[in-house]
């Protein structure tokens, strides 16, 4: 690193999102489905630093070395170390300004998250989560270490290389297990039906988390999902629409449910592949100032009849692209509303490389539409109920199918 | 600004801002809080504040410069931000009863256990989008002026009050004594808006009621442990006792507590001598307090009511009580809350509690998460609540019937 701050570009993404960013990663950080989180990848010159006029600020602020000073001196308890307090101080401010949006992440967190988006990390390949203050397995994912050396969902992790995660937070124990590839990691396990605590040892690998789906469907149909907008996302959907074309398809089914976000700029080119030439969304900021940004050339399917999968977990950046297939006239959406978080935010890298993530503008379609807090109803509502889920049907699918055959 | 005022105070923060924002109705503080009583005093304030600003708090700047510069929203003033990060540092100690009080606050807490505010003495209430009178305080210059049970407040000092908090229009009507303030509202069974020109007054906020109940049994309910508690139960337990009162019920019942001398004075009322309670600071040394003397029903039966909203200073008393097996207590499990806090006003009055030390009972019991166990376990059915059927009473009444000679 250079600067000593450095500024991240922009990532849409709800938390939600992060959930399944960090469910693939390979370590889920946070539980939650309400926050929203981003990080960054870009790395440009440094905005602000110290010596803006703070002179007025710190005098308003002297009431907190008051109150801190006679915490220092008095109280019973242990004291947080100067970084834990200033940390804590940070996220009390972004506390008040009241969006979910905007977050405060300490050094490992932020690192982890970031891993989580550029979309590959070093590690072991499984999901966890935080329950009851247990670090729990989700989800191994197949084909990897994890999975391979034997670990299973359920198994609660009581030590990493020998350490007790009592205590731990989620954010320190995925730390602990990640690392370069090729070295090891032991982690022991409780195990329901298993009296004694198993030890696993596990050699790390690079872990690549496969964003995009594809296949062939009856009728000269395709179907493409894509899970997240992380920085391999765009690629990905590039090279597998270019093999897609190639078999002349009569209709494209474009797969956004369930995704959560991620970077804004693959948002433009993913969105840029589906429309010609038009604008893909305009961002404004806070003095109601309009930066559009128009389609990139080159995409691969402009033409094709598309339909566009959406529901509730349909969020940010996948609301920019489905708001753009339709604004444009590319395709309709098809499933239920979607989740309605139409402001971008940017990611700082602080000096200490911490990152501080704030909403920085809101996203417009290209009619001009803020979807914020509203979602984007769909053109044909049909929902997925739990009885479609047990019995493997996909009726929004169904319904996609039967459009772009019959063109109703 | 001189040095903050620091007091050591015992209280559930919770539950005593419910109840002071509830009696606080309409008073005002002079804003000195000099007069507040300084129970314990073992550190010496920090001076310059400002001048050990670690250098690992750089970070905060950054964070706080790029907010300013780039946040869509609209940005709360600088006070506000730094409570904010006030109570993000403070959330770190993962203390409940550390906490920081915004002047507001601050200064609703010192009336309360000062025990007298400046203003026209009314109890206030949000109903809807209105605030409305629950009840003017009988003789305060509210009553007399002609304020009624149920007025709705519309305008104060032709200011047009609709939507507003009860704080902000509590903090309308409030302002010295002697000052005069215009309050419209509007009555039921009335056509026109009515106005009152109210002179403001001093009101006491008194901590104590009593009553004699059946068979010469005296009742004393304290609700908070302030300035003016201990001379409030002499008085009142001198008038029952004139009054021929031959046991006493003494109900601490949803105290949320107060000063902790006021916690030993009133419970030196009612044990003759020896340990009240004790205190142990961070470092492990123990501090003995012991009954002042000549309390005022050191001998006679007594019964001590407590509930699950009996906490800190009232625990302290009940605490004492039921170690020195002076009387038994009558009624729910306690709180639970054995630790002490400093309160110090900060420069813009503002406040800060900083738990400094816990508190034991004379057995040495230390009673944080765990309250105090009743001899006699007596629960309110929710059914009795509503009909306002006060079991407890009735058998801490019925209790000394059988043990009073």
């Amino acid at each position: 690193m250079i600067a000593n701050l450095l500024r991240g570009f922009v990532m849409l993404m709800l938390g939600l999102a992060f959930v399944l960013a960090s469910f693939l990663a390979g370590y889920a950080v946070q539980q939650t489905s309400m926050p929203a989180h981003s990080t960054t990848t870009a790395n440009a010159p440094a905005p602000t630093q110290a010596p803006v006029a703070q002179n007025s600020q710190e005098a308003d602020f002297a009431v907190f070395w008051e109150a801190w000073n006679l915490v220092k001196a008095e109280f019973i308890g242990k004291i947080p170390d100067n970084q834990q307090m200033t940390y804590g101080a940070i996220k009390g401010v972004v506390d008040v300004l009241g969006d979910q949006h905007t977050h405060f992440d300490e050094p490992l967190r932020a690192e982890i998250l970031q891993s989580d988006l550029n979309g590959s990390f070093e590690g072991i390949g499984a999901t966890v989560d935080m329950k009851s203050g247990q670090i729990i397995v989700v989800d191994p994912l197949k084909g990897r270490p994890a999975e391979k050396a034997g670990v299973q969902t359920g198994d609660i992790i009581l030590k990493i290389d020998g350490v007790s995660t009592d205590g731990m937070s989620l954010t320190e124990a995925v730390a602990r297990i990640r690392g370069p590839k090729g070295t090891q990691v032991t982690i022991t396990v409780l195990r329901a039906g298993t009296p004694q605590p198993i030890d696993i040892t596990i050699t790390r690998a690079t872990i690549q988390v496969d964003v995009v789906t594809s296949r062939q469907l009856d009728n000269g149909l395709v179907y493409l999902q894509l899970s997240e907008f992380t920085a391999p996302s765009s690629k990905a959907v590039d090279d597998t629409l270019q093999t897609l074309m190639k078999t002349n398809p009569k209709g494209l089914i474009f797969d956004l449910r369930g995704n959560p976000g991620g970077f804004l700029s693959d948002a433009i080119e993913i969105g840029s592949e589906f429309v010609g030439d038009g604008l893909v969304l305009s961002e404004r900021d806070k003095n109601g100032n309009l930066t559009p940004h128009p389609s990139l050339p080159g995409g691969r399917a402009t033409k094709i009849p598309l339909v566009v999968l959406v529901d509730k977990g349909t969020a940010s950046a996948s609301e920019i692209v489905a708001g753009t297939i339709r604004d444009n006239k590319r395709g309709i959406l098809i499933g239920e509303k979607t989740f309605g978080k139409g402001s971008v935010q940017v990611s700082d890298t602080l000096s200490d490389k911490s990152h501080l993530t704030i909403t920085i503008r809101h996203w417009l379609t290209p009619k001009g539409t803020d979807i914020h807090g509203v979602g984007l109803d769909p053109d044909i509502v049909v929902l997925f109920n739990e009885a479609d889920k047990k019995a493997g049907r996909d009726p929004q699918l169904d319904r996609a199918i039967e459009y772009l055959t019959t063109g109703k | 600004m001189q040095g903050c005022v620091r007091s050591i105070l015992l209280a559930v923060v919770a539950t005593f801002f419910a109840v002071a924002a509830f009696l606080g109705g309409f008073g005002f503080s002079t804003g000195q809080n000099g007069q507040s009583p300084i129970a314990v005093v073992r550190s010496v304030l920090p001076g310059n504040s400002t001048a050990s600003t670690p250098p690992e708090f750089g970070v905060f700047w950054e964070a706080w410069n790029i907010i300013h510069k780039d946040f869509y929203g609209a940005i709360p003033d600088n006070k506000t931000l730094t409570y904010g990060a006030i109570r993000g540092a403070l959330k770190l100690l993962n203390d409940p009863h550390t906490v920081f009080i915004e002047p507001r606050g601050t200064q609703q807490q010192n009336e309360q256990l000062r025990g007298d505010f400046e203003g026209i003495g009314a109890q206030v209430n949000q109903v809807q989008d209105n605030v409305v009178i629950v009840a003017p305080i009988p003789g305060s210059p509210a009553e007399k002026a002609g304020i009624k049970a149920g007025d709705i407040i519309l305008k104060v000092n032709d200011q047009d009050v609709k939507g507003k908090s009860v704080d902000d229009v509590v903090a309308l009507i409030r302002g010295p004594k002697g000052t005069q303030v215009k309050v419209t509202v509007m009555r039921v069974g009335q056509d026109q808006p009515l106005v009152f020109t109210i002179t403001r007054a001093k009101i006491d906020l008194p901590s104590v009621v009593w009553r004699m109940e059946e068979n010469n049994i005296g009742y004393v309910h304290l609700n908070i442990f302030g300035e003016k508690s201990k001379d409030e139960i002499v008085n009142a337990v001198k008038d029952l006792k004139s009054k021929g009162a031959k046991a006493l019920i003494f109900d601490l019942r949803d105290n949320p507590g107060g000063y902790l001398q006021s916690a030993i004075d009133v419970a030196s009322q009612f044990i003759k001598d020896g340990a009240v309670a004790y205190e142990r600071d961070k470092s492990g040394r123990e501090q003995q307090f012991n009954a002042a003397g000549n309390g005022i029903w050191t001998e006679g039966p007594l019964v001590v009511l407590i509930n699950k909203g009996s906490a800190s200073a009232s625990e302290i008393t009940s605490g004492a009580i039921q170690d020195r097996k002076r009387a038994i207590l009558l009624g729910d499990t306690s709180f639970g809350k054995g630790s002490v806090q400093a309160v110090h006003e900060l420069s813009d009055k503002s406040s800060i509690h900083v738990t400094i030390a816990e508190w034991l009972t004379p057995n040495k019991r230390q009673i944080s998460g765990k309250g105090l166990t009743p001899d006699v376990a007596i629960p309110i059915s929710p059914d009795d609540q509503k009909a306002g059927n006060d079991t407890q009473l009735k058998q801490a009444i019925q209790y000394l019937k059988e043990h009073m000679q």
